[in-house]
């Protein structure tokens, strides 16, 4: 399963950042070369250097059904071709869409691509609710890169049900901030139980987070 | 429905094929002048007589606003209908305060620019035979020696056609009825003022003035 | 008996754009063409008596003010088909216009487009059948003759 992010610039190469960080597979497509040829030296990733909204382009970054595409481009026109592309074409299930004017949101979601966001849009209501980058920042603890939240299902089998939450060994790092069981919230300590069912809300530092993942899949 | 024979209507736009749109939708039915600037407008408007006239809003140099001014100050008022481009409302309120009739926004279709023209016509129509009715009223009740309703009526008509002579006119006669003769003199010479070709108001004031002139002989020779 | 006068609204003023929204016109439709381009405007015959808005066909505003929900037809003739391929959408899923046609450069989006319901017009396979035309069937020879 691998995450396609269809565009360029600095929007582009932070979230490909961000996301390979969290531990998955980019890949990168966009028309521009030499962006394509900076990033390739500077990340970890695939990258395809061609028009994204021509169909042998984006064949070439071997789209399947599991993956999820973002398209990023500056032109919603590409993006929403893109989109259309990946999913008519490509039976791609997980489309998400930046669009830059606000008013195309309305024909993004009319043609069923639900995870349609604009930007401009957002900053322009947040500018109207007259909320201020502080309190931005207060509310929503998580500087980007630097703190991670994930979210985690014990599911049916897994070795964690019945151990101790201090026994099961959580890498260094990672804190366990709250567990939701059957729709209520506990705060955890080192002495509760694990329960099949639970959804464990793990904290941990950004350069601790791929150990997290690991240690989760092992764990599986 | 009754459409005046042969209107003469008026288009002022500087983008040509607006002026071809229109002048194409009313050919045949009206007379129709374009004009591609306010110089052009006025000069026309100076020379010929239009039933009503289009005006774009958003002409460059001299707009369409301030060339809306210009043409109230002229003598009878002419219905105006604005084009303005899709969203411009301040533009298009300030307009309808000026005393526009009408406002079009463009793009419109030819079925949209007959729609508008028609109802104006009419309504111009109707006033015109309105006012005719008013006259007529107010020359029975002088006849009759009902001033008082006569005044009120005249008074009514100022607030309608202000700018018009012949409320003018009216209220001389209601004065001419009252003995009041400078006061008639007054008035027709205010109704000559906004159109110096109204017969009715001439004759009357001539009329007037001999009759005073020779009045004035009599006093003179009945003296001496 | 008069036909009826239909108002149509056309995205790009290129050389076809252009001379279809001069013939249109002539024909007595009420037509409106949108090209971000001014210069592209000199494609329109000296009598064309439409309306020509200025600005980009894929920011929505344009089409607001072109009146496209009043539209009996919309034509896509940009040369990006991109650009025809969303503004053809929101002709037909938001504002329901009737005829909806666009301009496919590329053919390998002829079936997109198609699957959408939008009537569509290839430069490439017209001119390729074109030419074809000299080179199979019966009168292919008399044709060449010519």
């Amino acid at each position: 399963m691998k995450v396609i992010l269809v565009g360029e610039g600095k929007l582009v190469y932070h979230l490909a950042r961000s996301l390979l960080s969290k531990g998955y597979n980019v890949t990168i497509v966009s028309k521009n070369r030499e962006f394509c040829e900076d990033i390739s030296k500077t990340l970890k990733l695939t990258v395809v250097n061609g028009d994204p909204t021509k169909i042998g382009v984006l064949e070439s970054a071997e789209p399947t059904k599991e993956d999820i595409l973002v398209a990023l481009t500056q032109r919603d026109q590409d993006n929403l071709m893109v989109c259309q592309l990946a999913r008519n074409m490509f039976t791609m299930g997980r489309v998400f869409s930046l669009v830059n004017d606000p008013d195309n949101l309305e024909i993004f979601k009319k043609l069923g691509f639900v995870y349609s966001i604009s930007t401009t849009e957002i900053l322009a209501s947040m500018v109207e609710q007259k909320i201020s980058l502080e309190d931005i920042i207060n509310l929503i603890p998580v500087e980007e890169g630097k703190i991670s939240i994930l979210e985690v299902d014990i599911k049916q089998g897994s070795p964690m049900i019945g151990k101790r939450l201090g026994e099961v060994g959580f890498p260094k790092g990672a804190l366990i901030g709250s567990i939701i069981r059957q729709g209520n919230v506990l705060i955890p300590h080192g002495g509760t139980v694990l329960e099949e069912g639970d959804r464990l809300l793990i904290i941990s530092l950004a350069e601790v987070q791929p150990e997290v993942l690991k240690f989760l899949k092992i764990e599986e | 429905m009754r459409i005046l024979e042969k209107s003469r209507i008026l288009v002022v736009d500087d983008e040509k094929n607006v002026r071809t749109m229109v002048k194409k939708v009313f050919e045949g039915e009206f007379d129709v002048d374009t004009a591609s600037n306010a110089e052009e407008a006025l000069d026309l408007l100076k020379k010929n007589k239009y039933d009503l006239v289009f005006l774009d809003l958003d002409m460059p140099v001299v707009n369409g606003i301030e060339l809306l001014e210009r043409m109230k100050k002229g003598e009878n008022p002419i219905p105006v209908i604005m084009m303005t481009t899709y969203g411009s409302v301040e533009e298009a309120v300030k307009a309808m305060k000026l005393g526009a009739k009408d406002i079009i926004t463009k793009p419109f279709t030819q079925e949209e620019v007959t729609k508008v023209v028609e109802e104006i016509l009419k309504e111009k129509e109707d006033e015109e035979s309105n006012i005719q009715d008013m006259e007529k009223r107010i020359k029975e009740a002088l006849t009759v020696g009902d001033i008082k309703r006569a005044r009120n009526m005249v008074l009514e008509l100022f607030r309608l056609k202000p700018s018009s002579p012949i409320p003018h006119f009216l209220y001389s006669l209601v004065n001419e009825k009252e003995g009041k003769l400078e006061e008639a003199i007054k008035h027709l010479n205010a109704s000559l003022s906004l159109d110096p070709s109204y017969e009715p108001a001439k004759r009357k004031l001539g009329q007037i003035q001999r009759s005073s002139k020779s009045s004035n002989e009599r006093k003179e020779r009945n003296q001496s | 008996m008069k036909e009826k006068t239909l108002y149509v609204v056309i995205a790009g003023c290129g050389a076809v754009g252009g001379r279809i929204a001069g013939h249109l016109s002539s024909m007595g439709h009420s037509v409106v063409v949108i090209d971000r381009d001014e210069k592209a405007f000199n494609n329109l015959p000296w009598e064309y008596s439409g309306f020509k808005i200025r600005g980009d066909v894929a920011e929505i505003e344009n089409l607001k003010m072109a009146k496209l929900k009043n539209a009996d037809a919309f034509l896509a003739l940009t040369d990006d088909d991109n650009t025809n391929f969303m503004v053809t959408q929101v002709a037909k899923k938001i504002y329901n216009v009737p005829m909806v046609l666009a301009r496919v450069n590329d053919p390998s989006n002829l079936k997109l487009f198609e699957e959408a319901g939008v009537l569509v017009v290839s430069p490439v396979i017209l001119t390729v059948q074109f030419i074809l035309s000299f080179f199979l069937g019966e009168d292919a020879e008399r044709k060449r003759k010519v």
